[in-house]
């Protein structure tokens, strides 16, 4: 792991991209305003085009454009990262990742690799309204031959960037939570972070780290959540267990396509609740699809139905107090998970 | 162990006069229970109880006491009363588990901390953990039994449905307890949590993986501390007994749970009472009203328009035709017919077999008689006069 537990997660990107660059001449990065002094919209690519001018390459404002060009640089066996300045762009990226990027390797019988990597930042929480807050990888659940990576503070966030750079066969949407970036890069040391006891899943550096302030002894109820929900998570999850004494095991996984149910299951034999949040709005989410393989594969260890817990339908709004309502918040959680154990852990109250 | 401390309401006394105490010295006492009347020169205003548990009072009735120290005490254990009372007597005596506690270095769930205090687990006890929960500290108290029983935890697995759970209690561990406890099995909104029995000898085995907890007189108690929420009695065997502790448990205001097996059928109209349990296949006929306290072998049926009373036994195959009334306390044995129009007065003792045609009165037995012969079989069964 390139990282120190004390840096922002923007810097431990920006020190991922720079060992890429270092090592790696066969590795681009393409996107709009990433030259310096600017370095990006959140400052991921700076000192990159300073050092390595001739690889970084700045583009006019066509998404569609820049994801092409990338597409044919995998092709012909480079390393290309595209930097989208704002996730709720990818739509625009759409057509060359669907008809393109995913489909080459099948469709030339195995000829061809496009291990293009798009980076982008979603979620909001920063007031930026409806158009540069949302969170899209959902759009991309259903794009089979794609994979997408969605670490959060807790993940080893440089690892998984050079891995999908340099290891990647498929085409890899790289998101990146907007909030994150400010945050300090807390992965887990000596099996914990802070209160909580960390056990990894699945191989490095994508692994998926499950959480418990209990010593995994017992839990009442297994949150699963990604990216920019898992640091809430962790708050709602302490916060349930000091003043309702509800022990709330959280799941973060970095992949979330293809997503894999490690972990998942030894979590609901002890709790048999399980609870899916994500940023997106509930409509055809990830957490809709998560809830339909785990009652396929794990119902037996299923007590109640699962919950999801998500953005409300429609538009985020600009103003903070109103997009506080529409995203889900740690006392939404709070809220939920409590009522949906009321009437149960009844001790003297 | 939590303080009651009266609030300054006003800003023009310097003390206050408790006017009255509301519960005895050391009873138990609810949450929210008004406990004292204090007055004050403007108002007299009511104290009630932080928590659950025992009361230790401080001031006497008539005394001023001042504002915003203790006057009483909840405490959840017998062994902190006396605690509470060296803190009544002086005032500087300080809890030693608070006054440890600050030299503790990890986290404490709100329950935990509470555990510690109330029950003074030394900081040198507590498991080196990060952060202590109260499943953590609850091996460390001798008499956890009196905080709350494991029994109150179990959760019923159908959280989702919002039905709120009743825990429920079964009066008699006997075997008509056998059959409540499986009926209530199907019914997601009771939760049986054990059976209460006045034979020693039963306390401690378990029915159906569910423990008798102790004597009858347990359901007071309990119910006071908040323990449970409704009960059932499961004795057939003797109306009295029935009905006596019916009328006890509703002295208490206990909520009694109706026990109705999913097989029974209860038609449009029927309107039943509380604490009847109602067996497998029974029919309650269109209009029929039924009292409290009953027990309803397998297969009673009672047909159209009946009115039954209460603390009403029936053996099996008991049956009615429409219109008949049935008194309090009357005891059915097993397979009888009972014709339309009639009624069987309070109390009455109907003996199996018995077919009525005619109404009975009040503390008679009926008995039809029915010659049941005996005859020993030879070795061989072909050689049977009967079949």
């Amino acid at each position: 792991m390139i990282s120190n537990r004390s840096e922002r997660c923007a810097h431990v990107l920006n020190h991922a991209l720079h060992h890429l660059f270092e090592n790696h001449p066969d590795v681009y990065l393409l996107g709009e305003d990433i030259l310096d002094p600017y370095g990006g919209a959140f400052k991921v690519s700076t000192g990159l085009s300073s050092r390595w001018p001739e690889r970084v390459l700045t583009t006019p404002i066509s998404e569609a454009a820049i994801t092409g060009i990338a597409i044919g640089m995998a092709l012909r066996g480079l390393r290309p990262i595209v930097e989208i300045m704002f996730g709720d762009f990818i739509t625009l990226c759409a057509d060359p990742i669907i008809n393109y990027a995913t489909k080459f390797r099948q469709m030339y019988d195995d000829q061809v690799r496009c291990p293009i990597v798009i980076r982008t930042p979603m979620g909001g929480r920063r007031g930026y309204g409806p158009t540069h807050s949302q969170s899209m990888e959902r759009l991309f659940l259903s794009v089979s031959g794609l994979t997408i990576l969605a670490p959060s503070r807790l993940h080893d966030l440089g690892g998984a960037l050079i891995h999908a750079t340099l290891h990647g066969e498929e085409p890899t949407l790289f998101v990146e939570n907007k909030v994150m970036y400010g945050e300090i890069h807390t992965p887990p040391q000596d099996g914990r972070i802070g209160l909580f006891a960390c056990r990894e899943f699945g191989a490095a550096p994508l692994q998926t780290i499950a959480l418990s302030l209990t010593e995994f002894e017992y839990s009442d109820v297994t949150l699963l959540c990604y990216g920019g929900m898992a640091p809430i998570a962790l708050q709602a999850a302490e916060e349930l267990l000091i003043e309702h004494e509800i022990s709330c095991e959280v799941i973060v996984p970095c992949r979330i396509k293809p997503f894999s149910l490690e972990g998942l299951g030894e979590a609901l034999e002890r709790s048999g609740r399980l609870v899916v949040v994500e940023e997106g709005p509930l409509t055809g989410g990830w957490a809709a699809e998560v809830a339909a393989r785990v009652q396929e594969q794990l119902w037996a260890r299923l007590r109640g139905p699962i919950r999801r817990i998500a953005a409300r339908d429609g538009i985020i709004p600009s103003t903070r107090v109103l997009e506080d309502l529409v995203l889900p918040g740690k006392q939404a959680l709070i809220t939920s998970i409590t009522s949906m154990l009321r009437g149960g852990s009844v001790l003297t109250a | 162990m939590i303080p009651i401390v009266v609030p300054q309401e006003d800003v023009n006394s310097e003390t206050a006069l408790v006017v009255a105490w509301l519960a005895d010295d050391e009873a138990l006492v609810k949450k929210n229970q008004v406990v004292c009347e204090v007055e004050t020169s403007k108002v007299v205003f009511e104290v009630a109880a932080p928590a659950d548990g025992w009361l230790v009072r401080g001031g006497k009735a008539g005394e001023e006491v001042r504002f915003n120290v203790p006057i009483a005490f909840v405490v959840a254990s017998l062994e902190a009363i006396t605690a509470a009372r060296a803190i009544l007597h002086d005032p500087q005596h300080e809890l030693p588990a608070a006054r440890e506690l600050s030299s503790f270095s990890g986290k404490l769930t709100e329950r935990a901390r509470r555990l510690i205090e109330e029950y003074a687990i030394p900081v040198s006890a507590l498991p080196n953990k990060p952060l202590l929960t109260e499943r953590d500290l609850l091996p460390l108290i001798d008499n956890k039994d009196d905080y709350y029983s494991p029994l109150d935890q179990r959760v019923y697995p159908l959280n989702h449905t919002k039905v709120s759970v009743r825990r429920t209690l079964i009066l008699g561990a006997g075997l008509g307890a056998m059959q409540v406890v499986d009926i209530l099995s199907h019914d997601p909104r009771v939760q049986v949590i054990g059976y209460l029995d006045d034979n020693p000898e039963l306390h401690g085995n378990t029915i159906y993986g569910l423990p008798v907890v102790g004597p009858s007189s347990l359901a007071a108690e309990w119910f006071r501390a908040g323990r449970y929420d409704a009960a059932i009695i499961s004795v057939s065997t003797s109306n009295a007994v029935r009905r006596r502790w019916y009328e006890w448990l509703k002295d208490l205001s206990v909520p009694l749970v109706n026990a109705v097996d999913p097989s029974a059928k209860l038609n449009r109209g029927v309107m039943l009472g509380e604490g009847n349990i109602i067996c497998a296949f029974v029919h309650v006929g269109v209009e029929t009203r039924v009292g409290n306290n009953n027990f309803l072998s397998a297969y009673t049926s009672i047909d159209h328009h009946n009115l039954w009373g209460s603390h009403i036994t029936t053996g099996p195959a008991v049956a009615t035709s429409g219109c008949v009334e049935v008194e309090d306390d009357v005891k059915m044995g097993t397979g009888i017919f009972i014709q339309p129009h009639i009624t069987v007065g309070k109390g009455a003792q109907i003996a199996s077999g018995a077919v009525l045609t005619r109404s009975v009165p009040a503390m008679h037995a009926a008995k039809t008689r029915i010659n049941t012969e005996l005859t020993p079989l030879r070795g061989d069964s072909n050689a049977n006069p009967v079949c």
